[in-house]
């Protein structure tokens, strides 16, 4: 199995990388790696253009992997549609990391822009920073986002985290932004801080679970108590169903609710 | 034999000299397909665009040729729309939903379809001004009145949509009954379908009422689509190619039993039984393909139903003093028994109705499916084994209550052309259109549909795949298309019919309406012939 | 004594607004204005401007520090110059002009794999998104004016942003069922007291950036007829309950919305939960909801942007296919990451408008800037292309906020020598195609 590090030259402006993916890495040669097609502005470019590309022999990972150094938040779409392999980055990454992605696993050694795993069906992202808007939500008309897979941050997000999310899970180790789980349909939203305003807003299904603070939206109801323990501590949440103006079945399990 | 061509129409002899030479050995060559009603253009159809942003970013083609921009599925953009049907084999189209107030946005977009000539049906079923004429009983004065109204939103025909219903949705009520009287009006749907039918003949249009009947979608409703088309009976037949004297449209939405969606049934043996035995009523199909889609329909009621139905995306757009609309996405499925039903009933109908001079091939796009499905539905009407492959697959109570599995009959593929093409020509009034004949126009596809010897609907797959894409579309004698890539620009013509008439009492009521109803002036209402692409007047610019 | 030699009277449609009144005549004595009649002060003030001296005359070029004056050709050329050589360039503005140049904008847009996006994306653009996300239900005005008994102003300000619009379409119009005011009831729904709240029968005042909770707190109300058990300390229960009260009293009851709405707290969310709401309201009675449209033909942008590339704005072609994302391919968002190095503005003034942060950001940027008035924008330009005003000198196709077509009239022949936006980018376009 092969390793990729591919070391990123740097660009003032953003560079689509939708080819960097372990599934249309597999069976090319160094040289046809290089000349992968690459887009930036209205140009198309090559790899080498944007990559310092070295190749490592195969060493104990069971699956190909590719290394991006140097990473910044101008590299959009990293790993878009991948359905196998590893990639880690060293670095931020830009819009769309993950996006449409259907298996394997994409590591962030830094924080990711906007819309990352959004509509991905299956796989594996960690987030070792934070997350910008959009995480594992929907593009703009889909009445599904994320439908399967599980996207770790360990830092904070923005807002519309799993917004209209129809499957998978979530976990945040710190806080959300507002809009969590925004017409979320399906799946387990786990935020281990707190969130904003309008959590779980207009929300039909799906669970959210908050071991801090957050608002939640005039149309879900109070139903009962929940125990659970979490890092070995025991937390009691408040288990409110939603949003009934949406007629909704959504769950959320919450320490506290703000004002 | 060879088929002639120069300038544009059929000919005996070439006199000019190197003429293209096209090798159609083996092939089928067809006079360009028409479809008689899809929506493809219009107010409705961007608003469709509006709410399916999601469709047009997973659907590109044709996108990359100069200023050229193709995307979407249901709702294509206009090049993209132009290249399909072309693509397809066809060469007319007809818009069939003209709100007058937004005639010039439907003609904005035509005019950005290529190949096609295009026709529209202008919709007058829950017209202010009309529903007065009636209840007032000035009928010669309502004459006038759709002559001038066809003229000034340069439209072709007449539509009806639920006559009388989008007036009672514009306060959100609906009239399920065509004797029920239209709320504030004196009238009943069965008294605009009557008048217009009337007058439809009386000044002469080239193609019958289009009827989308009340209760449209609804179980029970074939009983209301029988009672409409009895309620014209008595006005005989029309003069000149089009003889019907009202044209069912998407008649499959039209034709269901039952009194729930639980006891939901087929009445497509009812309604074929009444075409059979009547010579007054042309019909299209309306066939639903098990597929996600765009519905679009000036029927704001069914469409808020439909919304309520699914719990989706909803748009509602209702036009002052004219119309109502609606816009809600749905995915037919085999495993849903209604829909497995009225996958049934369009195909039933085509198969019983005896004459196929009365019947269209329509999927009433985008509302049950897109045109670019039409081989398919040629290849269930040419194969039963291929229907009864997708029977197989479909709801399984709905399966054993259905009469599909014991009609045997196959279209021929002459039958195929005539429901096509010259039947559709026919019914629109542009029968010369879709003729091969010297001094016709010539419009031409030419498919390859595997060994010609033999018969073409034994293999379903092979027959699709050469319908779907003609080897030539020739236009006007021109070749656009060639293996279902645009080869040159080339523009159709745009038919409209109506005329001004000078009279006092005429313009005083129109007058009047704008003065105290609409929010625009008149003369911004009516649509310069500037505005259209090649506009052809088919009846007299001014009449008396 | 004054011989008047030539008194004639044009109709025209009133370029300024959504609204886009198509009644305004204009008195011509010898080719110039005499008078106007009704039109609005920010219409008669726009149809006046073809008068005035505050114009762009010249297609100027920017060298070094000056700006020196070329030929029409000339500019033309070094449009395309600039245009074929961007990276990315952006073409924004768009919606005081008409369809057709839209149409051309967005064919120049395509072949120069550029992004094409309109004002739009800093007005109504969450609107638009929130039509993706669940759909509209609405009606074209005269509906309002024949139908509708309660009308509710929410976040906009009629009598100064829209001032014939209570007269043609809304509260003071005249209908077939509602003859008059006395039988329509009004609601003001706004962070202040405006004008039109000191006629409504209603005037309810929300706290900035709280409209979604209101809209919530009288959609639970108005869904279940009682207060959420858990009430928004932004909203007072009692203004929503009498707004409930008329709300369900009323047979045809119509929202107008405004950038109040579109543009505060999270704007599309907002509309969302209105559009929820209207939803709602129909199963009781008929409610309709209509945006109140800034520019005469931002409605056209969008609706022109729809049909040729399913995209009703920020549309981004660089890839050669055309790409939609609000929040990536809007402008705001373009500018913010550096993606354009190149701005052409159309009837539009980004460097005036723009949020301070991003307009810094165009520093360095070329600007091409095509406009009949001087701007910040043309001020900073290295391309001013000026051209006649549309709908005052030339004519056209524009749609009213609610979507209806109404061709716009040149009311007077100019004497300047210039092109129109259509006939101009008409020229850009083909030197273009010919260069690639």
């Amino acid at each position: 199995m092969r390793k990729i590090i591919l070391t990123f030259k740097g660009h003032g402006r953003p560079v689509l990388v939708y080819n960097i993916s372990p599934s249309v890495f597999r069976s090319k040669s160094l040289d046809q790696l290089k000349k992968l097609e690459v887009k930036s502005g209205n140009k198309t470019y090559q790899l080498k253009d944007f990559f310092i590309i070295e190749e490592e022999e195969p060493v104990i990972e069971p699956v190909e992997t590719i290394i991006i150094e140097n990473s910044t938040f101008n590299l959009k779409r990293i790993g878009e549609k991948m359905d196998t392999g590893r990639i880690v980055v060293n670095g931020d990454a830009g819009m769309h990391l993950g996006a449409y992605m259907k298996g394997g696993e994409i590591i962030v050694n830094g924080s990711v822009d906007d819309w990352c795993g959004a509509e991905m069906s299956g796989g594996m992202i960690n987030i070792l920073e934070n997350a910008g808007n959009f995480l594992g939500a929907n593009y703009i008309g889909s009445l599904e986002g994320m439908r399967g897979g599980v996207i770790k941050v360990e830092g904070s997000t923005k807002d519309f985290t799993g917004m209209r999310m129809a499957g998978g899970a979530i976990i945040v180790k710190r806080n959300c932004g507002s809009f969590l789980g925004y017409y979320m349909v399906n799946g387990e939203i786990t935020v281990e801080a707190s969130s904003g305003s309008e959590t779980g807003s207009r929300m039909r299904g799906g669970v959210i679970n908050i071991y801090g603070s957050a608002e939640i939206g005039v149309g879900f109801k109070k139903v009962g108590l929940n125990y659970i323990t979490s890092e070995g501590k025991k937390l009691t949440l408040h288990v409110f169903r939603g949003d009934s103006i949406e007629s909704g079945e959504g769950e959320i399990r919450i320490r506290e609710v703000s004002k | 034999m060879d088929i002639l061509i120069e300038n544009g129409v059929f000919v005996e002899r070439i006199k000019g000299r190197d003429p293209i030479v096209i090798n159609a050995e083996r092939k089928v060559i067809l006079p360009g397909g028409v479809d008689l009603h899809s929506h493809f253009a219009g107010s409705k159809v961007t608003l469709g665009r509006l709410l399916r942003p999601e469709e047009h970013r997973l659907r590109h083609q044709f996108g990359n040729s100069g200023n050229h921009i193709g995307t979407g599925w249901a709702t294509p953009t206009p090049f993209l729309c132009g290249y399909l049907y072309s693509k397809l084999g066809y060469a007319k189209i007809v818009e069939p939903a003209v709100p007058p107030l937004k005639a010039r946005h439907t003609h904005e977009e035509m005019r950005g379809i290529p190949y096609m000539d295009k026709m529209s049906l202008l919709l007058l079923g829950n017209s202010w001004i009309i529903m007065d004429l009636i209840a007032q009983k000035r009928l010669k004065l309502l004459e006038k009145y759709v002559l001038w109204v066809l003229w000034a939103s340069k439209t072709y025909g007449i539509k009806l949509v639920a006559p009388g219903s989008g007036e009672a949705w514009a306060w959100g009520k609906s009239i399920t009954h065509i004797d029920d009287e239209i709320p504030n009006f004196s009238i009943t749907p069965k008294d605009i379908i009557y008048n217009l039918a009337r007058v439809n003949k009386e000044i002469g249009l080239k193609t019958p009422v289009h009827l989308h009947t009340n209760n449209l979608g609804s179980p029970g409703n074939y009983q209301t689509t029988i009672d409409s088309l009895k309620t014209v009976e008595n006005l005989g037949l029309r003069d000149g190619d089009s003889p019907f004297i009202i044209h069912l449209v998407h008649a499959q939405f039209s034709s269901y039993k039952g009194d729930s969606w639980k006891t939901f049934s087929s009445g497509s043996e009812e309604v074929a039984a009444y075409i059979n035995s009547n010579s007054h009523v042309s019909f299209d199909l309306g066939q639903i393909i098990f597929s996600n889609t765009t519905t679009m329909t000036a029927d704001g009621a069914w469409q808020y139903n439909l919304y309520r139905l699914t719990g989706g995306k909803w748009i509602n757009n209702d036009v002052e003093n004219e119309t109502a609309s609606g816009i809600v996405p749905y995915t037919f499925k085999r495993k849903n028994y209604v829909n497995a039903i009225q996958w049934a009933v369009g195909l039933e109908l085509a198969l019983l109705v005896k004459d196929p001079w009365k019947l269209a091939v329509t999927t009433d796009h985008p509302n049950g499916g897109v045109f670019t499905s039409y081989p398919v539905i040629i290849a269930w009407l040419m194969n039963k084994k291929f229907r009864e492959r997708t029977i197989e697959k479909i709801n399984s109570k709905a399966k054993h209550i259905i009469i599909l599995p014991s009609i045997d009959r196959e279209y021929t593929l002459f039958e195929t052309v005539i429901v096509t093409r010259s039947a559709p020509a026919r019914i629109m009034g542009v029968k010369d259109g879709a003729t091969i004949g010297i001094g016709k126009e010539a419009n031409l596809a030419i498919y390859d549909l595997g060994d010609p010897e033999r018969d073409l609907g034994e293999n379903p797959v092979k027959l699709i795949k050469g319908l779907s894409s003609a080897n030539y579309n020739i236009k006007n004698g021109l070749i656009v298309m060639k293996n279902g890539v645009p080869v040159q620009d080339f523009n159709g013509v745009t038919y409209y019919s109506g005329g001004v008439n000078e009279s006092e009492e005429l313009t005083e009521l129109v007058d009047y309406y704008f003065k105290e109803y609409y929010t625009v002036e008149k003369e911004n209402y009516i649509v310069q012939k500037g505005e259209v692409m090649h506009p052809v007047n088919v009846l007299e610019e001014v009449f008396k | 004594m004054k011989i008047i030699v030539n008194r004639i009277i044009v109709k025209a449609t009133c370029p300024y607004c959504g609204c886009l009144c198509d009644d305004v005549e204009v008195t011509l004595e010898d080719g110039e204005i005499y008078s106007i009649k009704n039109a609005c002060p920010l219409g008669r003030m726009k149809i006046n401007s073809a008068t005035s001296n505050v114009r762009n005359l010249k297609y100027l070029i920017k060298s070094g520090n000056d700006k020196i004056e070329v030929t029409v050709d000339e500019a033309v050329e070094e449009t395309a110059n600039l245009l074929l050589s961007a990276d990315k360039p952006i073409l924004y503005g768009w919606s005081n002009t008409s369809c057709e140049a839209q149409r051309l904008g967005l064919k120049i847009a395509k072949i120069l794999r550029g992004v094409w996006d309109n004002t739009t994306s800093v007005c109504h653009g969450t609107a638009a998104i929130a039509t993706a996300e669940s759909g509209i239900p609405s009606a074209t005005l005269g509906e309002v004016k024949n139908r509708a008994d309660l009308i509710i102003y929410w976040g906009s300000n009629p009598l100064e942003a829209h001032p014939r619009h209570f007269k043609r379409y809304s509260y003071y119009s005249k209908g077939r069922f509602v003859s008059n005011n006395a039988r329509r009831k009004m609601i003001v729904i706004d962070v202040r007291e405006t004008s039109a709240a000191r006629l409504a029968d209603k005037f309810i005042q929300v706290k900035p950036n709280s409209d979604y909770k209101v809209i919530s707190t009288l959609h639970h109300i108005i869904k279940f007829g009682e207060p959420p058990e858990r009430k928004a300390a932004e909203v007072n229960i009692n203004d929503l309950m009498e707004a409930a009260k008329l709300i369900k009293e009323a047979k045809f009851g119509v929202v107008f919305f405004g950038l109040g709405l579109t543009m505060t707290g999270y704007g599309y969310c907002n509309l969302d939960a209105l559009y929820s709401l209207i939803r709602e309201l129909n199963r009781f009675s008929k409610w309709v909801t209509i945006p109140m449209r800034g520019h005469y033909n931002v409605t056209g942008a969008n609706i022109v942007a729809s049909y040729m590339t399913g995209f009703p704005f920020a549309v981004d072609f660089s890839t050669g296919k055309p790409y939609y994302n609000p929040g990536e391919t809007t402008i705001i968002d373009l500018l913010y990451h550096n993606e354009c190095d190149l701005l052409m503005s159309v009837a539009a003034d980004p460097l005036g408008t723009l949020p301070g942060e991003v307009v810094s950001k165009t520093i360095g940027m070329k600007i091409i800037a095509q406009d009949p008035f001087p701007t910040p924008t043309t001020e900073a330009a290295d391309i001013v292309l000026p051209t006649l005003i549309c709908g005052v000198e030339t004519g056209g196709t524009a749609y009213r906020m609610d979507g209806v077509p109404i061709p716009l009239k040149p009311i007077l022949k100019s004497r300047l020598n210039l092109l129109s936006d259509e006939e101009l980018l008409k020229k850009i376009l083909e030197r273009i195609s010919w260069r690639r």
